[in-house]
């Protein structure tokens, strides 16, 4: 059956779903609220977990920090699953077009000879710091409170892993890479520059509150780590032309512009709740100062990486970039910098080998 | 041990099958899986098509190719496939087998 | 150049070997979850993911499927595409669909994500976290579909709110709360495989299709496209069984029982669908006897459990009993859904002749004789003093919490009742599966929040209909009789004005 488009209108009993009605007022709601507000279920679960009895299946308690509003957090890029996905695919054949690019005029196979020891000792490595990132984020994930909150770090999870096989795919790239991506692994494994890191990594894990997992990774470790090598020593790589390499430097980059800024708003919204602004700023003050020396302390190793191209890279200038970057980004959060910083003349740690 | 002695229950014939999801690209799959699986039955019901087979049903990416007419991904098949009945044992860059394994 | 790899290479390359042991923690306060319900694994590595979705691909694919499925939904707002569907009742069978499992879709989202930080064989992980998003797609798509049925129709207003607190609701609501709350490889078998696999086709096909015959667009869209991820899930369930059963001899009981376990639930969770099936929809698409036979009978009696046989897994407990009720199940409980259709989110009403002829035809041994009697009398109670309802309180089932509503398996006469005594309390179960349920884990059962226990304990708003009706978000029009309701008036209304061409 077909009818008649006459301009005669239906009139509309709704204009959106009660959950959101209620919150903003009759007035249409976008896809982003639809797919986001109020989903989570919040009473009358049934059990309680076998696995832990002392929490119920959506609690918020599983991190110390408290809003009146869950959802006064919303995510600034209004990611919901669909315009998420379109927005990494578009970045991702952007990639694969500048990675087709450099197979085709044969960049990779210019890379001068040591660049293979120095992928090693740095790139290599990372696929499995990023698969460890997907690991805390996946548990932000599941123990969050709030649809608006869980949803940046599912993503965000995801993303992870993406980044992870962004590298293997580099790698993949490169003459026997097996060898390389099992030696890469060796040097995650055992590397003395690469030790502090990896017990950094593995300590995430353990921590419970949710809150705290996403500031330790988003605003401190990945934060200075992607600046150091992404964007410092890729200027280093520029320089000693191993031009393929900065399309993945550039891809992690935007990524990680992009996933600050939920991170970001989060902060923002904790620190700007009426009732618990105040108690928030001291938790997560807290949470920073006890992690940022241990941080700074896990990637300052990474100094020799800087020392291996034959035009070497400036370390010593990059990690005060690195810092200052950081510290700027949280004085605009109106967060302390913490006053005591780690001897900056520490010993660089031997060489990887 | 065999199911059929399941009180009240008739055992049939045992088929394995895939529902595709009915637009352009599925029926041009659809065809190459009724040229290389010749025992396959292909029936519809709104929006849907549906293969069936007794024992095996290989999609082939020569054979699919050849019908479409154009490059095709086994992942592509991503974009066709809503349903499937038996166990999905092999999906390489050649071949998506679907069987029991028993039989 | 580096030689161009297959996708098997590739996909191995990107998820295997990733993870590590951890050394600086101990590794079981990493992955504290994977060994306290006994089952024992010796190699991750022989998990089989035959997908091998990296995630570019998954991307690329997912944002295509999106595109599509976006440009159809905003086609169906722009023509007012919900005139078009076969009749006003059918959306009752939609609100269900929304209410009842859109928040199934969320939970398994938010538990997969369990999976894949807990899991230690990256195989499985990666497989969780895909399906972890995957879900949270459904779970989006489906709100994003009926949206536009919300603008003009009753029940679609507050789905998850319903989904808390409204009776009918607490039976999805505990099935996956108790799924979540277990551990996690009995979470993969009552999910990934016996919901995802055993029993998927039973539940979504009959929705998609019925979606299908009666014009409705965006729910066939959405379904079809939810259901291609679900081939990938379920995949993954049927590699989660073999891989639990070949790891160890000792993990054949222990899934076996989880087996029993799930199917049974499941199954007992399906009786809404065979409702919506045999009566919601104004064009049927089969009966839910012949999906039972075809979708569970043959393709999982005769095609899957054969396979599993080798490895000594027996069909489920209680199959024979669900062989037995699919004469009746859809009967016995929509006729519970009219009784009680004051409380429920979505409107009943009594079958027209024709189809009551048809139900006649599907069901021959029973339904003349059972159940078209009650109808007519519920048609001679609203010809002479209108709708009838049971204003009364009935008892739930403490497991699956469903009404007492089924028949001994062998005596479609008569209600089964079935009890357990716990601790000097006494627990009423439906049947035989729910009772063994009970029996096997008393523990998790006795916190069940029951709807009705609840009421009466007086946290459901108060002592009355109307106040519990306001604390369920149930709206004038949500509920009751479908004849003279609002959607009935505004259908009946619409298609005068808008003459068909």
């Amino acid at each position: 059956m077909s009818y008649d488009l006459s301009p005669q209108v239906i009139e509309q009993r709704r204009l959106a779903y009660d959950e959101l009605t209620r919150r903003y007022g009759q007035r249409e709601a976008t896809r982003y609220e639809e797919a986001t507000i109020g989903v989570q279920h919040e009473e009358n679960f049934h059990y309680r977990p076998l696995w832990n009895p002392a929490i119920e299946i959506y609690d918020p308690s599983m991190t110390r920090l408290k809003l009146a509003d869950w959802y006064s957090f919303l995510d600034p890029r209004q990611f919901y699953y669909g315009p998420y996905n379109q927005a990494r695919n578009k970045s991702m054949e952007n990639l694969d077009s500048q990675l087709a690019y450099a197979n085709e005029r044969a960049m990779l196979d210019k890379i001068a000879g040591d660049w293979r020891n120095i992928f090693l000792s740095y790139l290599l490595p990372l696929r499995h710091y990023e698969y460890g990132g997907t690991t805390v984020m996946t548990y932000v994930a599941r123990f969050a409170y709030g649809t608006s909150i869980e949803q940046c770090a599912s993503f965000n999870a995801f993303d992870k892993t993406g980044n992870s096989q962004i590298i293997t795919k580099f790698a993949l790239m490169l003459p026997n890479a097996d060898q390389l991506l099992e030696e890469g692994k060796r040097r995650w494994m055992e590397a003395p520059h690469l030790q502090p890191l990896r017990s950094l990594v593995e300590h995430t894990w353990l921590i419970t509150d949710w809150a705290e997992a996403i500031f330790v990774q988003n605003l401190l470790l990945d934060p200075l780590l992607y600046t150091l090598l992404y964007q410092e020593f890729d200027r280093v790589a520029l320089e000693n032309g191993a031009l393929a390499v900065t399309f993945i430097h550039k891809y992690m980059n935007d990524w990680l512009k992009d996933n600050s800024r939920w991170t970001t708003a989060l902060v923002e919204a904790f620190l700007n709740d009426d009732q618990h602004g105040e108690a928030n700023r001291q938790a997560i003050q807290q949470m920073l100062d006890g992690w940022r020396p241990k941080v700074e302390e896990s990637l300052r190793p990474l100094g020799v990486i800087f020392e291996m191209p034959q035009v070497k890279g400036n370390f010593e200038a990059s990690w005060q970039q690195a810092t200052q970057n950081l510290d700027h980004h949280l004085e605009r959060l109106g967060l302390n910098v913490a006053t005591e910083m780690p001897a900056t003349n520490k010993m660089p740690a031997t060489l990887a080998g | 041990m065999s199911a059929s002695t399941v009180e009240g229950h008739i055992a049939k014939e045992r088929f394995i099958g895939v529902d595709l999801q009915d637009h352009e690209e599925a029926r041009g799959i659809v065809k190459a899986i009724v040229r290389d699986n010749p025992e396959a039955k292909v029936s519809q019901i709104p929006g849907v098509i549906k293969v069936t087979c007794h024992h095996q049903l290989q999609i082939n990416r020569a054979t699919v190719e050849q019908e479409l007419r154009h490059e095709w991904d086994t992942q592509e098949f991503n974009m066709s496939i809503i349903s499937y009945i038996g166990d999905i044992q092999e999906w390489d860059d050649d071949h998506i087998l679907v069987k029991w394994s028993t039989d | 150049m580096a030689r161009k790899l297959g996708l098997r290479e590739t996909y191995a390359a990107m998820t295997r070997g990733v993870n590590w042991t951890p050394s600086y923690v101990k590794e079981e306060e990493a992955f504290p979850y994977h060994q306290f319900e006994g089952i024992k694994i010796h190699d991750w590595d022989k998990w089989e993911d035959p997908f091998r979705m990296t995630v570019d691909n998954y991307w690329k694919y997912q944002s295509e499927k999106d595109r599509r499925l976006y440009a159809v939904l905003d086609s169906f707002s722009q023509n007012q595409g919900h005139l078009n569907i076969s009749d006003g009742r059918y959306l009752n069978a939609i609100k269900l669909f929304l209410q009842g499992v859109t928040p199934l879709e969320y939970m398994a989202h938010r538990h997969f994500m369990f999976i894949a930080r807990y899991m230690p064989g990256p195989g499985t992980r990666m497989a969780a976290l895909c399906q972890s998003i995957d879900e949270l797609r459904h779970t989006q798509i489906e709100i994003h579909s009926m949206s536009p049925y919300n603008k003009y129709y009753s029940g679609f207003h507050s789905m998850r709110k319903m989904h808390d607190r409204v009776w009918y609701l607490s039976v999805p609501k505990s099935y996956f709360d108790d799924a979540v709350t277990a551990g996690p490889f009995e979470f993969l078998t009552a999910i990934s495989f016996s919901f995802e696999y055993l029993l998927t086709n039973l539940l979504f096909v009959p929705f998609m299709s019925g979606a299908a015959y009666n014009g409705d667009l965006p729910t066939t869209t959405f379904g079809f496209s939810a259901q291609s991820d679900e081939s990938r899930h379920m995949t993954l369930g049927l590699q989660v069984i073999k891989f639990l059963l070949e790891q160890d001899e000792a993990n054949v009981p222990i899934v076996q029982r989880w087996l029993d376990k799930w199917f049974w639930r499941g199954y007992r969770l399906n009786s809404l669908v065979a409702a919506m099936m045999d009566y919601m929809l104004p064009k049927k698409v089969m009966s839910w006897k012949e999906a039972f036979e075809l979708y569970f009978e043959q393709q999982m009696l005769d095609g899957l459990f054969p396979d599993l046989a080798r490895y000594g897994i027996k069909p489920p407990m209680g199959v024979e009993q669900a062989i037995k009720e699919k004469e009746k199940i859809s009967h016995e409980t929509y006729w519970a859904l009219y009784n009680f259709g004051f409380a429920a989110a979505f409107n009943t009403w009594i079958p027209t002749n024709s189809e009551l002829d048809w139900m006649t035809e599907k069901y021959p041994a029973t339904f003349d004789r059972y159940y078209r009697p009650r109808y007519e009398k519920a048609q001679k109670i609203v010809d002479e003093n209108g709708r009838f309802f049971m204003l009364g309180l009935p008892q739930l089932c403490q497991v699956c919490q469903i009404p007492m509503i089924f028949t001994e398996p062998d005596d479609p006469g008569k209600i089964c009742f079935r009890s357990s005594t716990y601790k000097a309390e006494k627990y009423h179960f439906c049947s035989d599966g729910c009772k063994q349920i009970f029996d096997w884990e008393p523990e998790k059962y006795v916190q069940s929040w029951l709807p009705v226990h609840e009421i009466y304990k007086g946290n459901c708003g108060g002592p009355s209909v109307p106040e519990v009706l306001d604390w369920y978000g149930i709206q004038p029009g949500d509920n009751g009789e479908y004849q003279g309701s609002v959607d009935q008036l505004n259908w009946a209304s619409w298609h005068k004005d808008f003459a068909p061409v």
